[in-house]
């Protein structure tokens, strides 16, 4: 079963017309894209930072700057590519500025729970718990990254202008990942075979 | 163990479906013949599949965070001059980019060229030329074939027409600054004492022929509106250089014509005339600006 979270980048983003009314001040066109990208871009910030509250005031301060520099936006690149890239900016001045604390162990045990979906509970639940509790264990900067691919859907190419990194940087991120993970699975008691 | 293939590392890619058609396939071909990358694949798949039913799961921001958003934005902007500032910068990037490089390079050009002309001459070099190059200017100010975005933006309830003075503002502010630039420029060859009269040779024409590109580019097009104030600026060219020939007495069909173009070069040096012109146009052209059916229209 493929996963596909989202369509390769589509030729014209009908949410550009929001960015133009943006620039005019027209405030409902900021509260339209919140609507459509909050949710995510809030993904990516906690997945960043690891703390509820300071996510959400990452997701604030990057929502201001694309408010006040929607002139700068070009149309090159798709909108979420571009509010991603402002919350991944300001996640890092976040994280330079004070040490985030990350939410406490239970709470991310918690979401790891809910997060494996009822469907799917019934078949490998083991290993999908194993493996959520192996993703927690990732650093915050490539569990964003497995964000960027896995839920936003993002290209290669759009993860890199995300992260302001070469694509071979984001390939070596994922690879990382993938040892780190199939390092964890091992040592929560699965065969190396079985992992991968 | 893991397979060498630079193919192997578009995997992650892969699973996620969001690779290009060209590349999807040469990683299925690959796929086909390496058991490796298959093995890789499955569990490329199951951390596809977790993490993003992970991600899916986190609960919502709070819903008033673009409440705050605003609230700080507005902060900011309390101050009129600074939302009036904010509007008028904004319209900086938006505004055709030809108009500020063709309008300072054609600028640059006339004051070169009056400053080898010297003399008398010198000064109606730069009051030929300001008033045209701000009036193309003004014309490529509006439209969808000059700023395509604009029409979708303005389907919504905000502002075409102070959008519309904000970029006139912008324009005719950087015009004029580019005309008393070229003004001062020419002093290298003409007395100091002339500077006002320099300015006031092209002021009045530039308001007034911009004013008029604009409202006709609304109307006929902005290629049509630059033709039409090009022609009838040549036209005041031509008959300002009209002098009377002293042979002979003149035919009563020949003066008329020759008083008809002298009354035309002059309307062009009647100062109070041309501002109130302008001003005339210039609400016209604010009226206009509040029927976005023009906008519509001029698409055909």
């Amino acid at each position: 079963m493929e996963i596909a979270v989202s369509q390769p980048a589509l030729p014209v983003d009908p949410d550009q017309a929001l960015i133009r009314r943006m620039v005019l001040g027209d405030e409902e066109a900021l509260r339209a894209l919140y609507a459509a990208y909050g949710r995510r871009l809030f993904a990516y910030a906690y997945r960043l930072t690891g703390n509820r509250a300071v996510a959400e005031e990452v997701v604030q301060d990057a929502l201001l700057a694309a408010w006040k520099g929607a002139a700068a936006y070009r149309g090159d690149s798709r909108i979420v590519t571009w509010l991603l890239g402002i919350v991944h900016h300001r996640a890092l001045n976040a994280l330079r500025r004070k040490t985030v604390p990350s939410d406490t162990l239970e709470e991310a045990a918690e979401r790891a729970d809910a997060g494996a979906g009822l469907s799917e509970l019934a078949e490998a639940s083991e290993r999908r718990k194993a493996l959520t509790v192996a993703l927690s264990q990732l650093s915050g900067e490539h569990r964003a990254v497995l964000d960027l691919v896995f839920y936003q859907g993002l290209s290669l190419a759009e993860a890199a202008e995300v992260l302001r990194c070469p694509v071979g940087t984001v390939k070596s991120r994922l690879s990382y990942a993938k040892v780190r993970l199939r390092a964890a699975l091992v040592r929560a008691g699965w065969r190396a075979e079985d992992v991968l | 163990m893991s397979c060498r293939s630079k193919l192997a590392e578009l995997l992650p890619l892969y699973a996620a479906g969001s690779l290009g058609a060209e590349e999807r396939q040469a990683v299925a071909g690959h796929l086909a013949a390496c058991a490796d990358c298959r093995a890789e694949l499955a569990f490329w798949r199951e951390v596809a599949s977790a993490v993003a039913a992970e991600d899916r799961a986190l609960p919502p921001p709070s819903p008033v965070l673009v409440d705050r958003v605003l609230a700080s934005a507005q902060r900011r902007r309390a101050n009129p001059f600074a939302r009036a500032w904010a509007l008028l910068a904004a319209q900086v990037p938006l505004v055709r980019r030809e108009i500020w490089s063709a309008s300072a390079l054609v600028m640059a050009l006339g004051c070169v060229v009056a400053i080898l002309q010297g003399g008398s001459a010198s000064a109606s070099i730069i009051q030929a030329a300001a008033p045209l190059v701000a009036a193309a200017g003004l014309a490529m100010l509006y439209g969808p074939d000059n700023d395509p975005g604009l029409e979708l933006a303005l389907a919504t309830p905000t502002w075409p027409r102070q959008v519309l003075l904000a970029r006139l503002v912008v324009v005719y502010g950087y015009n004029l600054v580019l005309g008393l630039a070229a003004s001062v420029g020419v002093l290298a060859v003409v007395p100091p004492g002339l500077l006002g009269q320099v300015i006031l040779g092209w002021l009045a024409p530039m308001t007034f022929l911009s004013a008029l590109a604009l409202v006709l580019s609304m109307v006929i097009g902005t290629g049509n509106a630059i033709t039409v104030a090009l022609m009838l600026w040549l036209a005041r060219g031509l008959a300002s250089g009209l002098r009377m020939g002293t042979v002979g007495a003149p035919a009563a069909s020949e003066a008329a014509v020759v008083a008809a173009l002298q009354a035309y070069a002059g309307l062009w040096r009647s100062t109070g005339l041309l501002f109130g012109l302008a001003a005339v146009l210039l609400a016209a052209a604010v009226a206009l600006a509040g029927q976005s059916e023009r906008l519509v229209a001029q698409k055909v």
